[in-house]
Order: structure tokens, then C-alpha cells, then sequence
């Protein structure tokens, strides 16, 4: 009868230890996603906030200069993002091609908060004349800009 | 066997519900995150469809840059968020040498209806220069001196 007994308890901790081993595990795996779908949320509200708009004057022609090969981008935050402005957060494509020799500058703040303006350089050695553009994107928003030199 | 079948399905019953309140709160946040954002993008979308501004003289005499430029639009502008490109090279509003919002340099808001007066000295810039303004939303208007 005792061994009824002692059997019946060694499968009620055995049963309680399962029980309790599935417990952690699903609460452990529901966490991370809840991590997850929190981190993908706040990524999401991000780049909806985030809305750039090429202020730079197409019509000037000061926009390529020739003689330090540099193209020059104003590119003002507005949206809601408060964003770096650093040239890690900037893609820039001229004319298709992607461009890894830029520097951003924000010019009115330490960061590019709401419309603040960035100063995005590319340089561009020996443009040739004729119609070009520009594609800048940052946090999943892009502008495409226009210009003649 | 009752004691453990009930014992081990509470346990996992206790720990359902823990995982379910957390993927709850996590699904709720990240959802009212994306709907706040996307309202306030509609509501910044709404704000640039009626934002209109019109440069109704602009002159270049004695190495000054003036600009008058009305707003024509419904909606309130910051002052602290109009820009100033003169001949491709952006000026901020921190470099303006004088702001006159309607003759009044104490306000920050630029009303509807009301003329934004802009001077800033640039020397050197030739006869003709180009003048580009822009607003919040990026809304814009340009004009050569002429």
C-alpha cells in the first residue's frame, strides 16, 4: 500500500516538474516575441513618422561644383522622426548608382529633429553634364531630386 | 493521479495566461504606436495640402536680400521653421538679419493672410540672384530678382 502511495508522489512531482518545464519554456518563448513584435512596432511608428523633403533649388547652379567634385543636397526633417543626421542613417543614390563617399551635416541643431535641415554632401568626382538625380534615404523614406549641370 | 493531472494543468494554465498578457500588452503598444504615428502623418499631410506661400516682392540692392512673402494658405506657420536659399546655398532663420512677421519682429507664428518680411545681408551675389523661401511641410515658392 505504501508503495501505492510513494508511487503516486514520485508521479505527482514528476507530472508538477513537466508541467512546470513546458510553463517556462512557453512563457520564455511568448516573451521574446513579445520583444519582438514590441521592437517591430516601434520600427514601424518610426518610419511612418519619418518624412524627408529635398529642399535644395533645381533651378540654381550651385548645386554641383565642379571644381571640389562635390554634390550638395539640402534635405530638410519633415516629418515627426527626431532622427541623427548622420551619414550612417543616409543613403544616397546619384543617378542610380549607390554613393558611399557622403557627409551629412545638420545646419540649424545638433540633430535633425523636426524641420531641422541636413546639408548632405556626395562626392562626385568629374559629373558629367547633362540631367541628374539624386535619391536620398533615410529610415525607409526616399526623395528623388533633379538637377542640370 | 487526479492531484497531478489537476497540479500540472494549473501550472500551465497560470503560465498561459502570463504568456498571453505579455504578447497582449506587446501586440496593444506596437498597435497604438503605428495608428498615433499614422495619424499624425495624415494630420501633417492635411497641414501641407493647406499650406501656401507666395513671394510678392523680392529685391537686391546695397548687398541686402529682401523678401515679402504672404501666406496664402489655412494653416499657421513657425517662424523658426522658414528657410531661406539664396543662389543654391541655404540660410537658416537664425542668420536673418531682420524677421518682421505683418511689421511685428516679437511673434513666432506666421498667420494666414499675413506677410512674412525677410532681410539678410549677402554681398557679392551679382545682379539677378535666386531666391528660393520654404516653409514647414517643405512648401516652397522661388523667384530670380530681377
Amino acid at each position: 500500500m505504501a508503495s501505492v502511495s510513494v508511487t503516486h508522489l514520485v508521479l505527482f512531482i514528476a507530472s508538477l516538474l513537466v508541467a512546470a518545464s513546458v510553463a517556462g519554456v512557453l512563457t520564455q518563448e511568448v516573451g521574446r516575441l513579445s520583444e519582438a513584435i514590441n521592437d517591430q512596432g516601434l520600427d514601424a511608428s518610426q518610419e511612418v513618422r519619418t518624412d524627408i523633403e529635398v529642399i535644395s533649388d533645381g533651378g540654381s547652379d550651385s548645386v554641383y561644383n565642379a571644381s571640389t567634385g562635390n554634390i550638395t543636397v539640402y534635405v530638410k526633417n519633415t516629418g515627426t522622426q527626431e532622427m541623427a543626421g548622420d551619414a550612417d542613417d543616409v543613403d544616397v543614390l546619384v543617378d542610380g548608382a549607390y554613393q558611399a563617399n557622403l557627409n551629412v551635416t545638420v545646419l540649424d541643431g545638433e540633430l535633425w529633429n523636426p524641420n531641422n535641415v541636413a546639408e548632405v554632401k556626395v562626392y562626385y568626382p568629374a559629373l558629367p553634364s547633362g540631367d541628374h538625380r539624386v535619391k536620398v534615404i533615410t529610415n525607409g523614406d526616399e526623395e528623388v531630386f533633379t538637377f542640370r549641370t | 493521479m487526479g492531484f497531478s493531472v489537476s497540479g500540472s494543468f494549473a501550472i500551465i494554465i497560470v503560465a498561459a495566461f502570463i504568456a498571453f498578457g505579455m504578447a497582449y500588452t506587446a501586440g496593444a503598444n506596437g498597435f497604438e504606436r503605428v495608428t498615433e504615428a499614422t495619424k499624425d502623418a495624415h494630420e501633417s499631410r492635411l497641414d501641407s495640402q493647406n499650406t501656401a506661400i507666395d513671394i510678392v516682392r523680392a529685391n537686391y540692392s546695397a548687398g541686402q536680400v529682401e523678401v515679402n512673402v504672404t501666406n496664402n494658405g489655412t494653416t499657421a506657420l513657425p517662424v523658426s521653421a522658414t528657410d531661406l536659399i539664396v543662389n543654391g546655398t541655404y540660410h537658416g532663420h537664425d542668420e536673418f538679419d531682420e524677421l518682421l512677421v505683418d511689421g511685428q519682429s516679437a511673434t513666432s507664428v506666421w498667420l494666414p493672410g499675413e506677410e512674412l518680411f525677410v532681410r539678410i545681408d549677402l554681398p557679392g551675389l551679382g545682379s539677378s540672384p535666386r531666391v528660393k523661401i520654404v516653409t514647414e511641410h517643405g512648401v516652397a515658392d522661388a523667384v530670380v530678382v530681377g
